[in-house]
């Protein structure tokens, strides 16, 4: 059963006594059903908060360690200071080793010993270096510190550690922008075999339990990874290509709330499908600016065709990306056709990939920034429609907040007089009015 | 089942600690067997930001002008070997793109016509680091010149000793100095 249903289970069994007494239920039926709830794993919800506060408990222990010895105790001498330093670790790996002979199959055990393992080898690292006068960089101590931790996530089988490591490989490339890396410069392209040395895991999490919390921790660690791999990778590819790169992850990480991610929950879509909206409708605004074609880029050598080895290993990082939007759209678009989800986000992918190809043909800003805008409203206008039909309020007012969004950001590039912008504005918020009336009307009468 | 995953994660632990041990023991090695150089420190802009729970310190030999090797690249790593000025601070001698022979040369970075050098904090307690950078920002300044830090240079690493102020370390300055 999945967690998200546990509080209407409740709410249904609370409910049962009311039902029997006013006659609705027989009572042979209402224990019919007590019994098929009751049946289904009754431990689940204690377990869930059990691990939730035992990864928690782990992570204050961890983190007051890692404050206590930051400290820097000036008055123990070095060898006292390298014995605090290792002991965390130690006793970290104790436990670790007591957890894979004892403890294997609970999930808190697994997941509290491998955050404060996780934890002990980074303050084990830092303290040392402080104790030593150890001036490394920030990028490398961070590249060792999940190097070290990443079979830990694979030992003990850790939603939280691995989320934990795709942070980490997102603070990598955060801070990598000096120095080499393995005598490759430029260096950032490297975030990707990290965070593919973390994709394993991942996929084992996802079959194990793919609507559970810890993998929800884990897929939005990866997601916030992936996105500043991509920034980074769009900064040595072609750089003007960043608008469909971009487009393209937003759309699959759409795709993926609505299709993989489909059975959530009853009621409530996936965090990613939310995500997905609110990413794919930022971008739309910000390339429907005339000025966000605008650039000089078009014409740079990088741009054109890439020269090295590294750039041009970035170009097809960013080309796989539109591919595989391109490609899961297709695929949910046959598997999800006859369900009632919204597939029209997704189609910003292609769409900018043809306004970028105007744009990169014409140099015009004028034309890319006119379909956007034209997708934006259909968009909207689909949207609308879809929640109207559907007596589904929210979807409807969505609908109407995309339309209004344009509307609101067209008034800013453009200048129309105050009476034109004040009478847009009525209709916008008539427009608000009438469409909720109309639900509203649909919804009463069915 | 449960085997492998003991042998491996005794393989990682023992990576674990080797990586820490390994930074101890490399230290170690210089601060016995390295020769010990003084640095003076670069005046300190008065209106630089407190930084927390360091001293950050810039040096004049940063600021000394070199003939970089040819082709090199901004940022990329060099070899820097020292000479004594007629006070007995280092000075730069000569920045090489290899390994020299010999023990007293520091591995740096290039940044133009200078090289930046692989040491520019130092990591004082939490209760002190105030009245540290304090101290340091008066003790190097343009009229004064009095601090300098000590460091053991071997084989390319460099040990960041002690930071000296008006000729005493630092510990022993603060509490010369210390408000009554």
């Amino acid at each position: 059963m999945r967690a998200a249903d546990r509080s209407g289970t409740r709410w249904l069994l609370a409910e049962l006594p009311e039902l029997v007494a006013s006659g609705v239920l027989t009572p042979e039926a209402a224990e019919g059903l007590k019994r098929h709830y009751a049946g289904q794993s009754p431990e689940e919800p204690r377990r869930i908060g059990f691990i939730l506060s035992a990864i928690l408990g782990s992570l204050l222990v961890g983190a007051g360690i890692i404050l206590l010895v930051a400290h820097n105790w000036d008055f123990l001498s070095r060898p006292v200071r390298c014995a605090i330093a290792f002991a965390p670790l130690v006793l970290s790996q104790a436990l670790a080793v007591f957890v894979l002979l004892r403890r294997g199959e609970s999930a808190s055990w697994r997941e509290s010993a491998a955050i404060l393992n996780v934890a002990a080898i980074g303050t084990a690292i830092a303290l040392v270096s402080q104790t030593y006068q150890i001036q490394g960089d920030f990028a490398r101590f961070i590249l060792v510190w999940m190097l070290l931790a990443i079979p830990v996530v694979y030992l003990l089988r850790t939603s939280a550690g691995l989320a934990c490591y795709f942070i980490g490989t997102m603070v990598w490339v955060l801070s990598s922008k000096a120095g080499d890396f393995f005598g490759l410069r430029p260096n950032d392209l490297w975030v990707w075999p990290l965070i593919f040395l973390g994709l394993p895991a991942f996929i084992d999490l996802l079959r194990r339990n793919r609507n559970g919390f810890g993998t929800l921790l884990a897929a939005s660690s990866l997601v916030l990874a992936a996105a500043f791999a991509l920034g980074a990778t769009d900064a040595l590819g072609a750089q003007s290509f960043w608008r469909c790169a971009f487009g393209a992850f937003w759309c699959v990480v759409y795709l993926a709330g609505i299709g993989y991610f489909k059975d959530w929950h009853p009621t409530r879509a996936h965090p990613f499908v939310a995500i997905g909206w609110i990413a794919i409708l930022s971008l739309t605004i910000f390339l429907s600016f005339k000025d966000s074609w605008r650039t000089n880029q078009w014409q740079t050598a990088v741009d054109a065709v890439p020269r090295h080895y590294p750039d041009a290993l970035a170009v097809g990082i960013q080309i796989a990306w539109v591919l595989a939007a391109l490609l899961l759209g297709v695929y949910t678009f046959w598997k999800e056709f006859r369900t009632r989800v919204n597939l029209a986000p997704a189609a910003l992918a292609p769409v900018v990939l043809v306004a970028w190809g105007i744009a990169k043909q014409t140099r015009n800003p004028l034309l890319p920034s006119l379909l956007i805008n034209l997708f934006g409203l259909a968009l909207g206008l689909y949207t609308l429609i879809r929640g109207v039909r559907a007596g589904r309020i929210y979807e409807a007012n969505l609908g109407m907040l995309i339309i209004a969004a344009l509307a609101v950001v067209r008034f800013f590039d453009s200048d129309f007089e105050f009476v034109v912008r004040g009478i847009a504005f009525i209709a916008i918020g008539l427009g608000f009015l009438v469409t909720n009336l109309i639900v509203f009307k649909r919804r009463t009468r069915a | 089942m449960k085997h492998w995953r003991l042998i491996v994660f005794a393989l990682v632990a023992c990576a674990q600690i080797a990586v820490a041990a390994s930074l101890i023991w490399k230290r170690e090695q210089t601060l016995r067997q390295g020769s010990v150089w003084k640095f003076r420190t670069a005046p300190v802009d008065p209106v630089d930001a407190f930084r927390g729970r360091y001293v950050a310190l810039e040096f004049e030999a940063e600021a000394q002008q070199i003939s970089p090797p040819p082709n090199a690249h901004y940022g990329q790593t060099v070899f820097v070997s020292l000479r004594p000025d007629a006070e007995g601070f280092a000075t730069i001698d000569q920045v090489l793109p290899h390994r020299p022979d010999g023990h007293d040369f520091i591995e740096a970075r290039l940044h133009g016509n200078t090289v930046a050098l692989p040491f520019d904090k130092y990591w004082v307690t939490e209760r002190d680091a105030p009245a540290a950078e304090a101290a340091y920002a008066a003790q190097s300044t343009r009229e004064k010149r009095n601090a300098f830090v000590t460091v053991r240079v071997f084989k390319g690493d460099a040990a960041l000793e002690q930071l000296y102020l008006d000729g005493l370390p630092l510990g022993e300055y603060l509490r010369a100095n210390a408000p009554k």
